[in-house]
């Protein structure tokens, strides 16, 4: 048979051939096609990291918080929402995300805020970080978002190439090879049918009991790398006016935050520029600026405290975020 | 921008919506320049060469049709041919007869150091050079006229449907379809899609995912055993000819939502019951060219039969690429068909003998294996990354003893076992479709059935691209023709 899939051999009747009978069967098709592109992004949604604590997070009943911690691991980390709630009467969570900077840290509180209404905000400044190696960071915070007009405006936002944009706006150019691992479309299939509602056990606060080795802390003393990467330009501080802008809107009390840093670690950087730019920023904007990096004797993190308070020079452990959560919880309990 | 991206189905759907929304008398001034946006996306500057290769054939027509006979009408003729086949000998061949000729100099005991020339291929120069050239002999030999209208002549050569990897078109067959004024038609755009789908399925579910196993094993021959060679040689005939029809589908699917017929290019080739079947069956665009312009004028079957016949394939081989494993491969086809027509006769009087009924399944059946045992064999010297290589795998393959099945696992062939598990019922599945498709008009199978039925069809088609398309961070090929 030459040219098999040929219209000279097929004459249609005469109703189907109507143009709107024909555009309203193209439009159901479309819608069709859509439906199915839909089911497939959240049936092959890779089970990463952030995938799961960002399905963690909205398990949350609707309006259960009223202080929430926002950013990525230095926020997840530094505050445990459970000592913080010995000081002040309220609902707090840590809903910080792995890898995430400060652009799709506004399209997140987007995001949360339709399920939450905190009264105060508090965002770790280490969002405002960017550099070359954080691809994979934003493909997973990216790949996180289910598909959505919004997905498509944060997308063409972040990516200057449309087609890139396109690219990221669809996980399965990512995640479509999981249809070999049932394990993880019986885990989406379950979260989608709502037979997933997994939680929390530390409402947010991620565990680490480990101080620094002996090498890690040899490495950092060594270590001649002294780019810190917190990037105060004009893309970071966009975004931070929006996230301003929305709180502001949404009558939100946003505080800014800088975690500790291993102090070795902090010599080694020029970080007094950038905590001056920080604060510039905030107090331009109104906005409460806590950087614990000048708060070491009130925090009680002595000099001797640093290889215990510390998991890595960025992170800190489960006693390190204890000091830090205390007098966090103090500032928020004082009068404003 | 490959025919399987994100690109090309913006390009496209702005293609047509634009073309249809244009009077008729600007829609081939639109084509021309969508052709040449298309094609400068891969190398703007040689745009340029395409329009010289243009020029050039469309003054040669015309001088050519307006000499009454003597040599300056061969004259035209071969101004334009030399200019062509020199501009696409310079691109793809020069570096390689250079460098066979130093080898050849030193046997001979001179020493001579080639002169290399580092110029990129432009993307499917053989495909237009051909089309252009064969304009021209068409009108030297009567078959055409000229056309006088330049702008639709370099149309022609240009239309982006088929100009990086075909079909070769003939003038009488797309030129005049410029000239009808066609009105959108949702039959036809349903029916085109439904042919680029097919040739999707074909490129980035089939093709691409064999190419795993196939580059794997070709790749690097010295780490592989007699068996692999059997599997990834069968499955590269699967996946070139998936690659090319599957680019052949999207270029007509593209050219008949526009309204426009291209020739068939794949005729479902692995069905043949002979090498001779083979050949009308694969690139049928190259084939028929070659018959037209090279083999009748060598004569045909009137006179030197088999030496014309060894001549095409000698020259299909070197269409191909600047490499003695594709001359090697085109004289084995060549070969191949020459003893067919030899031992005819014998396969006549065994049949015969035995009672053989032709044409019956069993014996097409058998026919058809022998057949895809020789295509294949001959791929081997068209995959073969070398001579070299070549000779290696041959030497493995003919090895029989108990190294010949080692190691047979999916982690040697670089696939895990689910890619290999789809990439094997993909090629049943493909052989199924086309044994039905050898008896049935699929499209016209489809369209009769009910609504609920079609739609069926086409989510099944659409969840196979999705699910099992090698798109996106998998990877995907290159188109393999996109290289001749």
């Amino acid at each position: 048979m030459e040219n098999n899939l040929s219209t000279s051999s097929f004459k249609p009747e005469t109703r189907e051939n109507t143009v709107i009978f024909n555009v309203i069967k193209l439009t159901a098709l479309l819608g069709l096609a859509l439906a199915l592109l839909l089911f497939f992004e959240g049936v092959l949604q890779n089970n990463d990291s952030v995938t799961e604590r960002k399905r963690k997070i909205m398990n949350l009943g609707r309006n259960e918080v009223d202080i929430m911690f926002i950013g990525n691991s230095h926020a997840y980390c530094s505050f445990n929402p459970v000592i913080v709630e010995e000081k002040v009467d309220a609902r707090v969570f840590n809903a910080g995300i792995p890898d995430q900077k400060i652009d799709m840290t506004y399209y997140y509180l987007l995001d949360l805020l339709k399920r939450q209404s905190p009264s105060v905000v508090i965002m770790e400044a280490f969002v405002f970080g960017r550099s070359e190696s954080d691809y994979q960071g934003y493909v997973a915070n990216v790949d996180s978002m289910d598909f959505s007009l919004e997905k498509i405006k944060a997308c063409l936002d972040i990516f200057p190439d449309p087609l890139e944009a396109a690219h990221m706006s669809l996980r399965l150019f990512r995640s479509h090879n999981n249809w070999k691992k049932p394990s993880i479309i019986k885990n989406n299939l379950k979260y989608y049918l709502g037979m997933q509602r997994e939680g929390f056990v530390n409402k947010g606060f991620y565990t680490i009991e480990s101080g620094m080795s002996e090498k890690t802390i040899k490495k950092y003393k060594d270590s001649t790398d002294s780019k810190f990467t917190p990037v105060i330009d004009e893309y970071s501080t966009k975004y931070f006016d929006k996230i301003v802008d929305l709180c502001k809107e949404r009558s939100i009390r946003l505080i800014v935050t800088m975690a500790p840093f291993n102090s070795i670690y902090l010599k080694k950087v020029s970080y007094g520029k950038i905590y001056e730019k920080i604060q510039a920023i905030c107090d331009a904007a109104g906005v409460e600026y806590i950087d614990f990096n000048m708060l070491y004797d009130e925090l009680g993190l002595t000099f001797d405290d640093f290889e215990d308070a510390f998991h890595n020079a960025q992170h800190t452990n489960v006693r390190g975020a204890e000091k830090i959560s205390r007098y966090m919880g103090e500032y928020l309990s004082k009068a404003r | 921008m490959l025919f399987n991206s994100l690109q090309y189905a913006v390009f496209l759907v702005l293609a047509v919506f634009i073309y249809f929304i244009l009077p008729f008398r600007f829609r081939w001034i639109f084509l021309l320049g969508a052709s040449y946006f298309f094609y400068m996306c891969w190398n703007a500057k040689y745009a340029l060469l395409m329009l010289l290769s243009t020029v050039i054939t469309y003054l040669a027509s015309i001088l050519i049709f307006r000499t009454k006979g003597g040599k300056l009408r061969a004259f035209y003729l071969i101004f334009s041919l030399v200019i062509n086949l020199g501009i696409l000998f310079l691109f793809k061949y020069f570096n390689f007869f250079n460098e066979t000729a130093a080898d050849l100099m030193l046997l001979l005991g001179v020493e001579y150091q080639p002169v290399r020339l580092s110029l990129l291929l432009p993307v499917g120069i053989s495909f237009y050079t051909f089309q252009a050239v064969g304009y021209s002999i068409d009108v030297y030999t009567g078959k055409s006229k000229p056309q006088t209208h330049f702008g639709k002549y370099a149309l022609f050569v240009s239309f982006f449907p088929q100009l990086v990897a075909g079909p070769i078109e003939r003038i009488e067959n797309l030129y005049p379809q410029f000239n009808k004024n066609h009105r959108f038609d949702f039959d036809r755009m349903k029916s085109g899609l439904l042919m680029i789908a097919q040739g999707l399925v074909k490129k980035v579910v089939i093709a691409d995912r064999l190419a795993v196993l196939v580059n794997t094993v070709y790749n690097s021959p010295d780490r592989h055993q007699g068996f692999h060679f059997v599997v990834a040689t069968a499955f590269f005939a699967f996946q070139i000819y998936c690659d090319f029809s599957g680019y052949s589908d999207i270029a007509v699917g593209s050219a008949r939502i526009l309204g426009f017929e291209l020739m068939q290019n794949f005729r479902r080739p692995y069905l043949a019951v002979s090498i001779g079947d083979f050949w009308k069956r694969w690139h049928v665009s190259l084939t028929t060219w070659f018959r037209d312009n090279v083999y009748i004028a060598l004569g045909g079957n009137r006179k030197r039969h088999l030496t014309n016949i060894m001549v095409v394939f000698l020259a299909s081989g070197l269409w191909h690429g600047a490499n003695l494993t594709f001359i090697i491969w085109g004289f084995l086809n060549g070969i191949y068909q020459v003893a067919g027509i030899k031992l005819k006769p014998l396969f006549t009087k065994i049949r015969e003998l035995f009672g053989i009924n032709n044409g019956s399944f069993l014996h097409n059946g058998i026919r058809r294996i022998i057949t895809f045992i020789l295509v294949c064999f001959a791929w081997i010297f068209f995959r073969a990354n070398s001579p070299g290589d070549t000779w290696l795998i041959l030497s493995k393959l003919f090895v029989w003893n108990a190294s010949f099945f080692e190691n047979i696992n999916s982690a040697a062939f670089g696939m895990d076992k689910a890619d290999l598990l789809v990439s094997t019922a993909m090629i049943t599945a493909l052989m199924v479709y086309e044994s039905i498709q050898e008896r049935l008009s699929m499209g016209a199978f489809v369209r009769n059935k009910p609504l609920v039925v079609r739609w069926l069809v086409y989510a099944a088609v659409f969840v196979l691209i999705l699910l099992f398309g090698i798109y996106g961070d998998s990877n995907g090929e290159q188109f393999i023709y996109f290289q001749f």
